[in-house]
């Protein structure tokens, strides 16, 4: 009898479970799994443009692809929220006039759910003033100089009442928009995070002033004379006193001649600002480091540091910080400073660029150094000078199984080339290196089924490598988005093109490795960034 | 000792009667919040009935549930944020075949078990991230039904966005 009642073993499948649950499973993807899950059927697609599953993804319009989107919003009308994202980027480049008119009309349909907005043209800013009444980040650090600016159409930036974010030029010659900016009558009353250049002329100590109380998070880009500083003198510095809440503090192209910008600002901001980022991108001293230390040791996980000054100095103030950084990049240090990076196995830091050091015998001491960071999950020595020898290769790729991200020099190349049998960076998303330590594996199956971008460098080692490459490549990568090739010849870099057939022609560079670096790193900073 | 913790009897949708340490019980939201809402909780011979969760996989739940019945109660607002640590213990645990592995993702969202429910849902997304739509397709078994031309058009439309 017992055994009627049995119910026979479920067979559930992937498909049966409910809406919900599957949103749920697709919320754990990376932008680039939602893409490829987007294609597995039709009830996944539809799923993928809920909100929640769009918020590591943002519309990005380009002369490419404008008419398709104009196109496909007018023959959807009723189903625009597929088009909606919370954060859009405009590339305004190459836009004729009738471009422009879909632009507008595009922006101002889907301007009401638009949080972040990124733009390059003022004019298309001004076109849509009154149309991003929940904006809260409005990025102009790219925005084109004004060459002629149309008087009739101006921005007008009291309509951006709710911005918490306000990303202004970083390239000069925006005066105008300066003048507007301040005129505008403070309207910014949940303005938390500013990025401004002061040596464009127009911007006033007092836009510094009216927000001091509330900024979190504030960059500075200064000029390279001391006359643009315009009003910007060690008297009006005196505003950073009464900064309270700064939280993250990045200055750069802060050479000024006369007076010592950065130990101003630094002596002037009061201890009570818990800072957790300081980012200086010029040559600063031990002294000013210990000044950092002695103030905001406690808070600070992430800094950002060009040392000047002498090695001895450096490595003990730095020491004092280890086991406290979640991040540390070095710029122009004489030496690779074991002792100040961990002077023991240090499991905090998990963000580490070194970048022009000046160390000819780093080997044995970068294998230390390695060893000691467990953790790492980004690793950034491409423009550091240190070149890992097979060793140190073959440990990164064994042990440091956090790494997402890991932009390596040119290996050192005495010897044939390494044989390594185990890596363990299965959740690589970026690697850029010559090819040794990747046709070093001979069981290559998969091994980097995260990685979504790619850059290879040549290196002496590289014409035996490559005979034995290509077939291999082919689908190691299913991730893979982006590739770079630097230093190859052009028959060569048409050759390994050949093993990445699934990617696109535009999503392949040659030669342009420092911007493609440059850019991955900052995406990875912009995050750390957010990450409050 | 039975005072301060009384057991409750789970019923499976097979009909086996689970007796269950309360304590152990709670760690499901719907169960906690039957118990509270219903003034279940001083009638120690109630049977909570669980429709839809057979007696194997109730069986492996309340294993997950008695390893982490000491665990404190996620705050709401983590929940968002995805930093729950997925122990080793965990990531064995959830070492079963597919439609086991599905069986407890329904089992934990009917249930209400927040922390195996995370666990369940990255591991099946961790199946799927770094693979193309085909090999997806053909890991969990779906079918496409995507026409050639509809195909093109979402290729294209995937170029219209990028990672934030």
């Amino acid at each position: 009898m017992d055994t009627l009642l049995n119910v026979p073993k479920s067979n559930t499948l992937l498909p049966a479970l409910p809406n919900e649950v599957l949103i749920k499973i697709f919320s754990y993807l990376s932008h680039t799994g939602i893409q490829q899950i987007k294609l597995v059927c039709k009830n996944w697609y539809h799923l993928t443009h809920v909100p929640e599953l769009k918020y590591k993804s943002k519309l990005v319009i380009t002369k490419e692809n404008i008419q398709d989107i104009y196109d496909f919003m007018e023959s959807h009308k009723f189903h625009l929220e597929y088009l909606i994202y919370a954060c859009v980027e405009v590339n305004e480049y190459r836009l004729d006039s009738l471009d422009f008119q879909f632009l507008v009309k595009i922006l101002r349909k889907l301007g009401a759910h638009i949080l972040k907005l990124k733009l390059r043209h003022q004019s298309t800013l001004s076109s849509i003033n009154d149309y991003l009444p929940n904006l809260k980040e409005l990025n102009l650090s790219l925005l084109l100089p004004e060459i002629r600016m149309c008087l009739d159409n101006l921005v007008n930036f009291s309509k951006f009442q709710s911005v918490e974010s306000l990303l202004m030029p970083s390239v000069r010659s925006h005066p105008l928009l300066y003048k507007l900016l301040c005129s505008a009558n403070a309207p910014f009353t949940h303005l938390k995070k500013l990025s401004v250049s002061i040596s464009d002329e127009g911007l006033p100590v007092i836009f510094l002033e009216t927000y001091a109380s509330v900024l979190r998070w504030l960059k500075i880009k200064g000029g390279n004379r001391y006359d643009e500083v315009g009003e910007w003198d060690s008297q009006s510095l005196e505003v950073f006193t009464k900064y309270l809440q700064l939280e993250v503090l990045i200055i750069t192209d802060s050479f000024f001649s006369g007076y010592n910008f950065l130990e101003i600002i630094l002596t002037n901001l009061p201890q009570e600002n818990r800072l957790k980022t300081i980012h200086l991108e010029e040559r600063c001293d031990a002294e000013l480091l210990e000044l950092v230390i002695r103030k905001w040791s406690s808070s600070l996980e992430y800094l950002h540091w060009s040392g000047g000054g002498l090695y001895e100095d450096l490595s003990k103030q730095l020491s004092m910080l280890s086991g406290k950084l979640r991040y540390l990049c070095l710029v122009h240090t004489l030496g690779l400073t074991l002792d100040g990076i961990a002077p023991e196995k240090n499991t905090i830091l998990t963000g580490l660029k070194l970048e022009r050091i000046c160390d000819r015998s780093h080997q044995d001491r970068l294998y230390l150094l390695l060893q000691r960071l467990p953790n790492l999950t980004a690793l950034n020595l491409i423009f550091s000078g240190l070149k890992p020898d097979d060793r140190t290769l073959g440990y990164i790729f064994e042990h440091l199984v956090h790494l997402r991200i890991l932009l390596l020099n040119r290996c050192c190349c005495e010897s044939l080339g390494p044989k390594f049998t185990t890596n363990n960076l299965k959740r690589l998303h970026a690697l850029v290196s010559c090819y040794c330590p990747i046709v070093a594996f001979s069981n290559f199956n998969s091994q980097f089924g995260e990685l979504s971008k790619l850059g290879l460098l040549s290196c002496s080692r590289e014409e035996r490598r490559l005979a034995s490459a290509p077939e291999q490549s082919r689908e190691d990568f299913p991730a893979l988005e982006q590739l770079s090739l630097n230093g190859f010849s052009m028959s060569k870099s048409q050759e390994i093109r050949k093993n990445f057939p699934r990617l696109n022609e535009e999503f392949v560079y040659f030669g342009l490795m420092g911007a493609f670096v440059e850019n991955i790193w900052e995406n990875y900073l912009f995050r750390y960034d957010l990450r409050e | 000792m039975c005072d301060e913790m009384p057991n409750i009897k789970l019923e499976s949708s097979d009909g086996e009667i689970f007796d269950v340490d309360v304590k152990i019980a709670k760690c499901s939201g719907t169960i906690r919040t039957m118990l509270e809402d219903c003034g279940m909780e001083d009638n120690v011979n109630a049977i909570v009935p669980l429709l839809n969760v057979n007696s194997a996989i109730l069986r492996k739940i309340l294993v997950w549930a008695d390893h982490h019945k000491d665990d404190p109660l996620p705050a709401e607002d983590d929940e968002n944020k995805r930093t729950y640590h997925i122990s080793l213990w965990d990531a064995d645990f959830v070492k079963v075949d597919q439609s086991t592995l599905f069986d407890l993702i329904l089992a934990a969202n009917y249930l209400d078990i927040k922390s195996l429910l995370h666990v369940t849902c990255k591991t099946v997304a961790n199946m799927m991230e770094g693979k193309t739509p085909e090999m997806i397709r053909k890991f969990f078994n779906i079918p496409n039904d995507f026409t050639p031309a509809e195909k093109e058009q979402l290729g294209a439309e995937n170029e219209w966005s990028e990672e934030e």
